[in-house]
């Protein structure tokens, strides 16, 4: 059940992030969690990078789509965006064109389309 | 749209987490040595080096034992104490949270955050901070127990704002001393350029558990969520927003009006601390009596995993004004650092005291 349920919390934080802040704690992170995928064959993609960057465009730090295209991303507060980018060219089934997501909005499917 | 979905999904939200309880939040309380006399200090902190603390060797053991058997980057840590810039070796605790690859974040009174010491949080990944400020200069100093404290508070917010970590924000304890002030402190954060506060109340725990000065009665209760919502409500767009800490449950009207997500007290669930003797808990100023461990002679994810069940399935605080209280399903007891184990209640009902 306890499987179920993890898998259940993964899709709700995915689709609603919320910010944990405990009391008299400093501002805390969320998380942001779902797939890479191909836009027209919908096969995870694994190998993309996801850049987390401030409003000043710093990255904050990176991270990889793993096997089947799954990420899970702790954010804090000071992410902006996250970029998803295709660093590995052909290999993985690219090159696909990077994507842009506010950091409170990443979808739970990240599309890539082929680059053109 | 997001928020009402947040809303709407609260309640499964709660059960789902308080199933797989992930650890989200740690606070490391890595002294109890304190620079100011605070009268409302929930952590009973002293000037002098508290006997039985962890060594700095044993808080670094503890960090690396832990990043070896979790994923670093998904736990914030949140340096806090006593007063954390009193440590005389916090640098090498940071460098080791560094090092393990955990995110870190620090609660500070600002008397010791000169532009070096920034300099160094920063240089060690500092990613969020919060400065506690209560009020105008004299009900600040008069809470703090310091002359100049304010003063010290406000150059600090000062110099985040012009080279501040990512996220910080001010912290504000109302009592009835500061209530009236708190518009007048709100325009001089927004002119300094803070960019968050979170007001809180200051509950009976620790030095305040004894001072009825510092407890705000049920009708300042009122009027400081009134006040929350209403400069709320009329803020500019992306200007200053106060808002109430995460301490209480409120009916869901005024949660609304006055926080940004809706209440739900995750101690337990996500959040744990590991105090300065070592003792393992959830927050820091819960009742001792909910101690679950200690990191001297307990493995502390076993502890996460296997104990904490008060913390997770708190049917056994349904006692008291809350055995028929019809809340209940929604506020399960209230926050738990409110717990008062003698009454076997919580020592304050933000819901009734709004009825």
């Amino acid at each position: 059940m306890r499987h179920v349920n993890r898998a259940l919390l993964w899709v709700l934080t995915a689709t609603v992030p919320m910010v944990i802040a405990a009391c008299y704690g400093v501002m805390g992170m969320f998380t942001a969690r779902g797939w890479c995928v191909d836009r027209d064959s919908r096969r995870g993609i694994a190998g993309i990078e996801i850049r987390a960057r401030d409003s000043q465009q710093a990255i904050r730090f990176t991270a990889s789509s793993e096997s089947g295209g799954a990420f899970d991303l702790s954010l804090d507060p000071s992410v902006a965006t996250v970029d998803f980018v295709d660093v590995d060219g052909a290999e993985n089934g690219g090159p696909y064109a990077p994507r842009s997501f506010d950091a409170t909005s990443v979808p739970q499917y990240v599309e890539m389309a082929p680059e053109s | 749209m997001r928020a009402l979905l947040g809303d709407w999904t609260m309640p499964l939200r709660r059960r789902l987490e308080t199933d797989v309880h992930p650890l989200r939040y740690l606070f490391l309380e890595v002294t109890r040595r304190c620079n100011l006399r605070c009268r409302h200090c929930g952590s009973d902190c002293s000037r002098a080096p508290v006997p039985g603390e962890l060594s700095t060797a044993e808080w670094c053991g503890f960090i690396e034992g832990l990043a070896a058997r979790t994923r670093p980057r998904s736990i914030l840590m949140v340096l806090t104490g006593g007063e954390p810039l009193c440590h005389p070796e916090l640098s090498a605790i940071l460098q080791t949270v560094r090092r393990c690859g955990f995110p870190w974040g620090m609660v500070t009174n600002g008397w010791s955050l000169d532009g070096e010491t920034l300099g160094t949080l920063l240089s060690l990944g500092l990613r969020s901070l919060t400065v506690s400020l209560d009020g105008l200069r004299p009900s600040h100093d008069w809470l703090r127990g310091v002359a100049g404290s304010f003063d010290r508070a406000l150059a600090a917010c000062e110099l985040l704002a012009e080279a501040g970590p990512p996220v910080w924000d001010v912290v504000t304890c109302a009592h009835p001393r500061n209530l009236e002030e708190l518009p007048e402190v709100h325009a001089l954060l927004a002119r300094v350029g803070v960019p968050v506060w979170r007001i809180f109340t200051i509950f009976p725990r620790g030095r305040a558990a004894t001072s009825d000065e510092l407890l705000l009665k049920a009708e300042e209760l009122r009027s400081l969520l009134d006040w929350i919502a209403s400069a709320r409500s009329g803020a500019a767009r992306g200007g200053l927003l106060p808002s109430y800490g995460c301490e209480g449950y409120l009916p869901a009207s005024v949660d609304r009006a006055v926080r940004d997500q809706p209440y739900f007290c995750r101690a337990g669930i996500n959040i744990a601390s590991v105090l300065a003797d070592g003792s393992i808990g959830a927050c820091p100023n819960i009742d001792p009596a909910l101690i679950q461990g200690n990191t001297r002679g307990d493995d502390f994810l076993r502890v996460w995993e296997d104990r904490f069940e008060a913390f997770r399935d708190r049917s056994w605080m349904r006692t008291g004004h809350c055995a028929e209280c019809g809340e209940w399903p929604r506020c399960q007891g209230n926050s738990l650092h409110l717990w008062d184990t003698e009454r076997a209640e919580p020592a304050l009902c933000h819901f009734s005291a709004l009825q």
